[in-house]
């Protein structure tokens, strides 16, 4: 009995120094953790505000942006079966447009994938300007992983109004696979079968989450405007 | 239907084993006999069940309390004292199981399919329910897999090789074409 | 450097190679070698817990008691582990995104618990120390190589540098049969390399 008692305590003692040490990097590594984090928020912002090499929007005013909303909880504001956007919504007004950045979530492959798009609003248009994918699971390493690419993200964008009013789809579900990528935009077809063979369920998860960003836009935030 | 859909696709499409590279090395090192793979892959499925069980309570009471960062350490100290304790109480109430499957018990503690799925469980934020038909499913994967390659390997005891490829490099080349032949299940669920 | 220090730095990378030769840790050397970059990050990430926990393993030999040395170990390699994972999501955050699921795997990592086992437990730290460095790099360099090949034909690439890109590319390699052929094959070739070396041996 004496016996179990002791290596208990060992035990436990050992335990104990390890969960003390840890806690302790734990807090060192807090805030560099948090910045590291709003560092690829904010460059995947920054990336789908830029127009032919150059920034659409003043880099502090982003910056502003960001850190303003960081202190919100994530909140799921839009959902559609397979979707939902969430919180924060930057908006960013210009004399002639506004320029919306969302975020939303699509399920991948036994995990969230997370989508950062910006949509031009203008003249009752809403048109999809870019993408950047800032997460996505990574349980088979290899196959999901190209969307990680900029090749094979920048098969979902642009896409015109008329295209997102179609529904965005890859090319596998539409029946399209033969379409030029460029031809394929305009009708809201993602053509993807080319650069990731095989993978189909994080594509589809993305081009879900660009439907249900602009269904949040044309239903709750458009259409309120007018 | 979802539980189902978790079920086929952790044990066909997305097989731990040649999927996901979980559980490997006692992939590599206990199917040279089909027997030895059936004790291994049964031991193997009910410490998955149940440490995803009890890995599953054990994430909510560490998110609970904002001590996710535990997570690793807590998850393989629970994972290492169930083993132990299945040990001993097999030992003790069921010799005849221990027999059979005792001695595949120390080896699963470090066979990373058990603290993957337990992760992943987590990381997927999955239900209790979805949990545990995630690890039956990654268990009775586990064990199909390991079926089917011990047979393979049985018959490729007869044959004559190079000697260079003789043990681990044809196992490692069966493993990629039955990894082959699994991505064929992939077209068939969508989650 | 004396005689024994270079003998248990040196072991690792070819005499006693924790991939090729000993084929331990397989999960994450078959799982992130998708390109030569990851496969050298998990390398580093795995060496580095490999000499820390070499290191304290060594150091407490003496106090910890026979019968609950495992556990006590598993909670060191555990600890290690977990701090590893904070500092690369702080600091390399792309690369912790890549591995992700595998750097807490690398607790299981069999090349770890053995060399506690095998190792740490019965020798000095400095021994100790030289044995993990060397058995990680051995793991480094073999992820490194298993990753070039997978990356070099199955992107065209190596280290993200374009070497003939688009033109000769067969995905295959960068998804799982691929890492499974490959590393078969690699297994073959050194296998085949230590066989003529025993032969020129005998010959001598």
């Amino acid at each position: 009995m004496k016996e179990i008692i002791k290596t208990g305590l060992i035990l436990m003692i050992f335990t104990l120094v390890a969960g003390l040490a840890l806690g302790l990097i734990y807090k060192i590594t807090e805030k560099p953790i948090q910045d590291a984090e709003l560092q690829n928020v904010l460059n995947a912002v920054e990336f789908v505000l830029t127009d032919n090499g150059n920034l659409m929007v003043d880099k502090d005013l982003i910056s502003k942006k960001i850190n303003e909303s960081v202190s919100e909880t994530e909140k799921e504001i839009f959902k559609t079966d397979k979707a939902a956007v969430l919180t924060p919504v930057l908006k960013f007004d210009f004399n002639d447009k506004t320029i919306y950045v969302l975020k939303a979530y699509g399920i991948g492959y036994g995990g969230k994938v997370i989508t950062i798009a910006s949509f031009i609003v203008q003249n009752g248009r809403i048109d999809l300007h870019a993408i950047k994918v800032i997460e996505y699971s990574q349980e088979t390493p290899g196959l999901g992983a190209k969307i990680a690419e900029e090749n094979s993200q920048e098969r979902f964008y642009p896409i015109p109004y008329e295209g997102l009013e179609n529904g965005v789809k890859v090319d596998k579900d539409a029946g399209k696979s033969n379409l030029d990528p460029e031809e394929a935009k305009k009708i809201g077809v993602v053509k993807i079968s080319d650069v990731m063979t095989g993978a189909t369920i994080t594509p589809r998860a993305v081009a879900n989450s660009i439907q249900a960003m602009f269904e949040y836009l044309k239903t709750e935030v458009v259409s309120n405007v007018e | 239907m979802k539980i189902f859909l978790i079920l086929l696709s952790a044990m066909l499409a997305n097989n731990y084993v040649f999927n996901r590279f979980l559980g490997i090395c006692p992939f590599l090192g206990v199917s040279k006999k089909t027997d030895t793979a059936v004790g291994m892959g049964f031991a193997v499925t009910f410490v998955l069940v149940m440490s995803s069980m009890i890995s599953w309570l054990i994430d909510q009471l560490l998110v609970s309390m904002g001590l996710e960062f535990l997570r690793t350490i807590a998850f393989i100290l629970v994972i290492a004292s169930f083993v132990q304790f299945v040990e001993l109480f097999l030992k003790k109430n069921n010799p005849n199981l221990y027999e059979s499957l005792g001695i595949f018990l120390p080896l699963i503690t470090t066979n990373c399919i058990i603290l993957g799925v337990a992760i992943i469980n987590s990381m997927s934020n999955y239900n209790l329910l979805e949990a545990i038909f995630n690890a039956l499913g990654a268990g009775l994967g586990f064990l199909l897999a390991l079926i089917i390659f011990s047979a393979i390997r049985e018959k490729l005891e007869l044959y004559e090789l190079p000697k260079p490829f003789e043990g681990l490099p044809i196992a490692l080349i069966i493993a990629s074409l039955l990894s082959l032949a699994f991505m064929g299940f992939q077209g068939m669920i969508k989650l | 450097m004396s005689n024994r220090s270079w003998k248990e730095f040196s072991k690792g990378f070819i005499v006693e190679n924790p991939t090729f030769v000993q084929a331990l840790g397989m999960c994450p050397t078959l799982a992130t070698t998708t390109s030569a970059k990851n496969g050298f990050g998990m390398g580093l990430a795995a060496t580095a817990v490999l000499v820390m926990s070499n290191i304290v393993i060594s150091l407490l030999r003496k106090t910890v008691p026979e019968k609950i040395r495992i556990p006590i170990f598993i909670t060191i390699i555990a600890s290690f582990v977990t701090i590893v994972d904070l500092l690369m999501h702080a600091y390399v955050y792309d690369l912790w995104k890549t591995l992700g699921l595998f750097i807490p795997l690398i607790v299981v990592n069999c090349i770890i618990m053995g060399r506690a086992e095998a190792f740490a437990s019965k020798n000095n730290v400095w021994y100790s120390f030289l044995d993990g460095l060397g058995m990680g790099l051995g793991f480094t360099a073999s992820l490194t190589l298993l990753g070039a090949v997978r990356e070099l034909l199955g992107s065209g690439t190596l280290f993200d540098i374009t070497i003939w890109g688009k033109a000769f590319n067969v995905f295959i390699m960068i998804l799982p049969p691929g890492a499974y052929l490959t590393l078969g094959l690699l297994a073959a070739f050194f296998a085949f390399i230590g066989m003529k070396r025993k032969e020129r041996g005998n010959n001598k």
